[in-house]
């Protein structure tokens, strides 16, 4: 569906270690519509941040090993975490976070050290998602003992979802969200649809003419290995482990871009094909979702239906 | 388990005598004192056995009520997404991506 618009507003802002973006068909609604998203950060910041002490989240990380009542958002955001394990098979898988702290990303990313000569611990699988006990009835979770979960990926996309599909109801008007690169769009699109540009690093779009894409409703989300990378003890790693080995996955691909029907799964989709390397090809063709999958050296494999690249001018505007 | 008392001192004694007549009243409280431990401790492992044989029944109860929630949060359920565990499957789009030559409004990439 369509509507003729003015060309969308826009709003820009840091939040969650990355970039929020947001975007609708009405200018007029940009406050409300961006009160919506500010307020959904916060609940989801203060519920399921690994780097909060005060966090329900590292609430509940403590108590690990025996049962704990979670609230109505946190039952949420780990029911999303489930599915997007199940989804994928346990490719992404919720129970990593010890692994990402034994890899040195256990602080805001901005604050890991960039180049740690300490020598990094023997990895470890995760302890897996299938041994999470949890009845959504009464929201009483156990999490195996010494495991700490990890909600980061599919909190986010969580939240894509969730605030533009609110601050669609609330202003009725066409809007985007967009968190760190992965994107939801819910109510009328702008005429041609959120026109969309592909990069390696959402926070660093082509300079010049470069492949772009057009998304009417749904979820878009792109997965990689380039960014958010430290190095320890001589090794470059990245923040994408693999749970059944507890290292950072392979450098198969460069990137990984899904279409779906929310972010959620779309970012569950794009996460594990980079966690599952040569074999993401055979689970993207299992979904039929259209995605779009990038060498380290450049070669570009389209799934689902995924259009030819174009060759659309730079992304205008800030980010 | 209880000693019972009939393992206590038996030292025989004239029948009627002060000495025999202590004899039987410290009997009659270690009786008394064994009854009560051993019905004790045959109800506790009685209630041990039952929760577990018991179906629902658990030796490590939760540590907070189910009934005394939490309360993160007050929008869950309003958008009426992700309240359960949804489809087996990721859902497509309602319409796949196509490729545009115009200017992006924004960028895809990862974070």
């Amino acid at each position: 569906m369509t509507t003729r618009a003015p060309a969308p507003a826009r709003s820009v802002f840091p939040a969650l270690g990355t970039t929020a973006t947001l975007l609708v068909t009405d200018p007029r609604a940009l406050p409300d519509a961006e009160a919506v998203l500010r307020a959904e950060l916060t609940a989801v910041d203060v519920t399921c941040s690994r780097f909060r002490p005060d966090s329900e989240l590292s609430r509940v990380n403590l108590t690990a090993g025996a049962p704990t009542t979670v609230g109505e958002r946190f039952a949420g955001a780990l029911q999303d975490a489930l599915r997007a394990a199940r989804l994928t098979d346990g490719a992404v898988d919720p129970t990593v976070g010890n692994a990402l702290i034994d890899l040195g990303y256990d602080r805001t990313f901005a604050s890991v050290r960039p180049d740690d000569a300490r020598p990094l611990p023997v990895p470890r699988a995760a302890p897996g998602w299938r041994r999470i006990v949890f009845d959504p009835r009464t929201r009483v979770l156990r999490l195996p003992p010494r495991t700490r979960l990890d909600l980061g990926a599919t909190a986010k996309a969580r939240t894509a979802d969730r605030a533009a599909r609110l601050a669609a109801m609330a202003t009725g008007c066409g809007v985007l969200v967009g968190l760190g690169g992965d994107l939801a769009a819910a109510g009328p699109a702008p005429r041609g649809g959120w026109r969309v540009a592909l990069a390696d690093d959402h926070a660093r779009p082509a300079t010049g003419p470069g492949p772009a894409v057009a998304v009417t409703a749904g979820g878009l989300a792109t997965s990689g290995v380039r960014v958010r990378t430290w190095r320890r003890a001589g090794r470059t790693l990245h923040h994408i482990v693999d749970p059944a080995t507890g290292e950072p996955a392979p450098p198969v691909w460069r990137t990984v871009t899904v279409a779906a029907a929310t972010c959620l799964d779309a970012n569950a989709v794009s996460t594990a094909a980079v966690v599952l390397g040569d074999r993401a090809v055979d689970l993207l063709r299992s979904t039929a979702l259209p995605a779009r999958l990038v060498r380290p050296d450049g070669g570009v494999v389209r799934l689902g239906g995924w259009p030819p690249d174009s060759d659309a001018p730079a992304p205008g505007g800030s980010r | 388990m209880a000693p019972s008392p009939d393992d206590f001192d038996r030292a025989p004694s004239p029948a009627g005598s002060p000495r025999a007549r202590d004899l039987g009243l410290r009997r009659a409280r270690r009786l008394t004192r064994w009854a009560g431990v051993t019905a004790v401790t045959g109800a506790a492992a009685l209630g041990g056995l039952y929760s577990h044989l018991l179906p629902g029944g658990t030796a490590d109860p939760p540590a907070q009520s189910p009934s005394a929630p939490s309360t993160a949060g007050s929008h869950e359920g309003d958008d009426g997404g992700h309240e359960d565990d949804g489809p087996a499957a990721p859902g497509p789009p309602s319409q796949p991506p196509t490729a545009t030559q115009q200017q992006p409004h924004t960028t895809t990439g990862a974070s």
